[in-house]
């Protein structure tokens, strides 16, 4: 049931397109280059996420929404859009197998130590491919409701840090070079480039020509909460802990104290976490479903979800085995990859819209 | 002939359609279709057969039909046979049957129902409802005269729906009862009722009725496929119809709404919904129902806001602890320790020292002996429900507990859970829980929260994608339509409830004027001014 969804179900999807992984992945990251000046990087990446939404905006304003692959068909030829649908397919397969592996790997690390991985991968799996092959209408429709919990959520985590937060901890301000705070931004950049994903729900959305409103909406409110989960972070530890922390969200959470009954309620915040966890993966399988059924031009594209689960899987099992190499992927390797997909493609199809724009203008003139 | 009937009989290997005979035409001897009824319908003993004939026995031959029980006996004697057999001119030999029928049609019968038929189906169908048949010899089309009258019980208080301020009566097993209540509260030309008859060997009256203008037609057009598509010997209870007509295929929750209270149904086709009410069940029902139908009660517009709000709260908190309480015991106590605070701890690790069991059995065992105990309940005699109770609740509760076969704080669990359970208004979502819970608890003791929580985002995205005839399941929720919040999660004031809550298919009226809040004219309390005394009067 792939029905039409709303301009603000739409951005609360970009939501947890990028944050579930971000508060996970991001701080130990940011906080290694720019310490206390975290929140700076945050606002840097966030401007360069605002630019990549303004043109991934702008391409499907040019296309109306159409499926991306198809229009590039259209607007150049089969054989270019071929070979970019299966580029593209190669990367969401990527970037769904890693979202996969960083899920599979907190859980190992914080909730089933002994649980073994293929396990966890397989009942992630299957779950998620039930939720895709109910449609993006539902995914968006519960995602909204999971955002909706952030009410219950931000105030208990306030309530129960206000007696442990140390303002001190947020200086000295500006003390790191912009060399530095670029560094620390990169990557939180790549995390804000999947805003990109909007490419492939296009089709999907009530009003396509409301794509850029969608994106920024989307990572204003990531900016906003990565901020405030990086804030509090550094008022409790100060930036030397977070640098040494694997998790320091989750260590935050840990010291929540209400009284003399309610503490230790990390688990209670993992759980919601995994929420919004499944339903990143379950947007980027269906995005990476999404991209396949437009490269080889499928009319149905749900008897393929499971073998593209599968591949996802294998890849997450055997490629992504080490948590070194993958932390070394995403300091390093991603911030390339995702600006070639996430940025250069969207630019190309504006330039290739323009292209055709002014080829079919001169051809009018002459006729 | 229904679309479904002509479907199967195509087929030729439906075991219900081979037992449908075709229609068969009135033959002019009456004594042929004295036989092929006969042949139908067997030598019953509570079939009346009486024959009529005039005095020269040569122009005029009746017969009437009747079935004892289904028929007001008085009614028959003084509505049919009485006018009938007293009447000279049918005595007289120079009578025709064609004008005996005319004549009979007209003028003779005191009833307010009289039908022709022409086919024995037709007739046997109206024979059965308490109609009494007129046969004539010579003619190929017969009289039908409304006599039914059997016994029925009468209107009490519903047993499965309870208020304490509000109307007691609930719905009978008779469709004209029901009917009759919702006209009574409804009473506007908009009201319209739509008769059906389903199931080949009950023909079960189903009426659906609903506001012109206020209904979703495209709802309605939905539901009177459906219904249509039934194709089953029987219908004895509305579960069956609910059955047959429900979305959502393989769901544990139920799409259709089932109330024993007229002011319940009479409030869902208020606001857009669609009633059904089946004959020979006091149980309605009303569609399109959201998953929010169900956790509403009829007591929460008779009561004040607040109270009702804070109630509804409270209903939705025991959804919750009823669907995930022993889960989470299972959870906690299996693989996070570390969640309890440390006092709590230990006096949990303490009182499970002594037991054998895993968590997991441990609560399996409380939950189905619960079940076991409720399901007695249910059949028990009421003369010995007491003392089973006590056994039950008490002895066994006790008793396993002192012989280390279960914790106390399982038992805390277990009974808190049972409560929770019978919070919840509809008996449909709370049985829905109850299947849910067991799956919940097998899914905790091995995936502790984190498996719950995997499993809640299935039943969340199922929930999601389903729709109870075209409207979706979580809705005003998900998808969220804020200003029809008004009555989801609490209950806002009567007076600020100026529209009718919109589903995705229906439309958005207006149900009350504006500014319908109560509040004092201005300037009413204050002494009017003192008027100038006209000069010349008062008093001296």
């Amino acid at each position: 049931m792939n029905g039409k969804i709303g301009t603000t179900q739409a951005a609360m999807l970009i939501v947890n397109t990028i944050l579930p992984t971000a508060t996970v992945v991001l701080p130990i990251i940011i906080s290694t280059y720019a310490e206390q000046d975290a929140p700076m990087a945050i606002i840097m990446s966030t401007l360069a996420g605002l630019l990549i939404a303004a043109i991934v905006g702008t391409v499907i304003q040019n296309n109306n929404g159409a499926p991306f692959l198809d229009w590039v068909r259209e607007k150049s030829s089969p054989v270019v859009s071929t070979i970019l649908g299966l580029l593209m397919l190669q990367f969401y397969l990527d970037t769904t197998a890693t979202i996969l592996r960083e899920f599979v790997n907190f859980i190992k690390d914080n909730v089933l130590i002994n649980t073994p991985v293929t396990v966890l991968v397989i009942l992630i799996l299957f779950i998620t491919i039930y939720m895709v092959r109910q449609g993006i209408e539902s995914i968006a429709r519960v995602n909204t409701l999971v955002i909706l919990l952030y009410f219950v959520f931000v105030p208990l985590y306030l309530f129960g840090l206000f007696s442990d937060l140390n303002v001190h901890n947020l200086l000295p301000m500006f003390d790191h070079n912009l060399a530095e705070l670029t560094l620390a931004s990169l990557t939180p950049t790549t995390w804000m480039s999947e805003v990109a994903v909007l490419l492939f729900l296009a089709p999907y959305l009530q009003y396509p020509q409301r794509a850029r409103i969608i994106g920024w909406t989307g990572l204003l409110f990531v900016s906003v909460l990565m901020m405030f989960s990086l804030i509090t972070a550094l008022m409790v530890f100060g930036p030397d802990f977070i640098k040494l922390s694997a998790y320091p969200g989750f260590s935050t959470v840990g010291i929540i104290r209400i009284g003399r009954f309610i503490e230790k309620l990390d688990i209670l915040f993992i759980s919601y976490w995994v929420l919004s966890i499944y339903l990143k993966f379950a947007i980027f399988l269906f995005v990476t479903v999404e991209c396949f059924k437009q490269t080889f031009r499928v009319s149905s594209s749900r008897p393929f979800i499971g073998a593209l689960g599968l591949l996802i899987a294998l890849e997450c099992l055997f490629t992504w085995q080490s948590s070194a190499k993958l932390n070394i992927y995403n300091k390093e390797g991603r911030f390339v990859v995702f600006f070639l997909f996430n940025v250069l493609v969207p630019l190309g199809a504006i330039l290739l819209y323009r292209v055709h724009k002014s080829r079919s203008k001169r051809k009018g003139v002459e006729t | 002939m229904p679309q479904n009937q002509q479907k199967g009989r195509k087929t030729g290997k439906d075991p219900v359609e081979t037992s449908v005979p075709a229609p068969l035409p009135l033959n002019s001897s009456l004594e042929v279709n004295l036989q092929e009824i006969g042949k139908r319908i067997g030598s019953s003993s509570d079939i009346v057969i009486r024959n009529f004939t005039n005095e020269s026995l040569s122009s005029l031959s009746l017969t009437f039909i009747y079935i004892d029980g289904l028929v007001n006996a008085d009614s028959v004697n003084q509505t049919v046979l009485q006018p009938l057999m007293e009447n000279v001119t049918l005595k007289g030999d120079s009578i025709t049957a064609e004008a005996a029928f005319s004549m009979i049609k007209d003028q003779m019968l005191p009833v307010g129902g009289v039908k022709e038929g022409k086919t024995l189906e037709v007739l046997l169908a109206m024979l059965f409802e308490g109609y009494t048949l007129i046969l004539f010899e010579g003619l190929q089309v017969a009289l039908a005269a409304d006599t039914s009258g059997w016994e029925k019980r009468s209107i009490n208080e519903p047993t499965s729906q309870g208020v304490i301020r509000g109307p007691k009566e609930g719905f009978t097993e008779s469709l004209r009862t029901g009917t009759s209540m919702l006209r009574r509260r409804l009473k506007t030309t908009d009201l319209r009722i739509e008769e059906y008859k389903i199931g080949q060997r009950t023909q079960t009256g189903i009426a659906i009725i609903y506001l012109k203008g206020i209904a979703s037609e495209q709802v309605l057009t939905e539901i009177r496929r459906r219904l249509d598509a039934i194709n089953t010997d029987a219908i004895l209870e509305s579960n069956y119809i609910e059955e047959f007509i429900q979305d959502g295929g393989l769901t544990p929750f139920p799409t259709i709404q089932n109330t024993e209270r007229p002011d319940a149904v009479a409030g869902g086709i208020l606001e857009g919904q669609i009633g059904i009410i089946i004959d020979g069940t006091p149980f309605a029902l009303l569609a399109p129902s959201t998953f929010f139908n169900f956790f509403q009660s009829s007591e929460d517009y008779y009561q004040r806001y607040d109270i009702s709000s804070f109630l509804r709260l409270i209903r939705y908190g025991a959804f919750f602890v009823s669907m995930l309480l022993p889960a989470l015991y299972i959870a906690v106590t299996t693989f996070h320790q570390e969640m309890l605070p440390t006092t709590l701890l230990i006096s949990l690790a303490a009182q499970r020292e002594g037991v054998p069991l895993p968590a997991l059995a441990e609560a399996l065992l409380m939950e189905l002996t619960f079940d076991v105990l409720r399901e007695a309940g249910v059949r028990m005699p009421r003369t010995i429900g007491p003392a089973i109770s006590i056994v039950g609740a008490l002895v066994l509760g006790q008793a396993a507990v002192q012989a280390g076969l279960v914790s106390a704080a399982m038992v805390i669990v277990v009974s808190f859970t049972a409560i929770s359970n019978f919070v919840i208004p509809s008996l449909a979502i709370a049985n829905s829980i109850r299947l849910i819970r067991f799956v919940m608890m097998f899914i905790a003791a091995s995936l502790g929260l984190f498996g719950i929580m995997s499993f809640m985002m299935v039943l969340l995205i199922h929930m999601a994608g389903l729709r109870s005839f075209g409207v979706p399941y979580l809705s005003p929720v998900a998808p969220m339509i804020p200003r029809y919040l008004k009555d989801i999660f609490i209950r806002v004031p009567l007076w600020s409830m100026t529209m009718r809550p919109k589903t995705d298919l229906g439309k958005e009226t207006r149900r009350q004027g504006p500014n319908q809040k109560p509040q004092p004219v201005e300037g009413a309390n204050q002494p009017a001014p003192e008027q100038p005394k006209p000069q010349g009067e008062g008093p001296a």
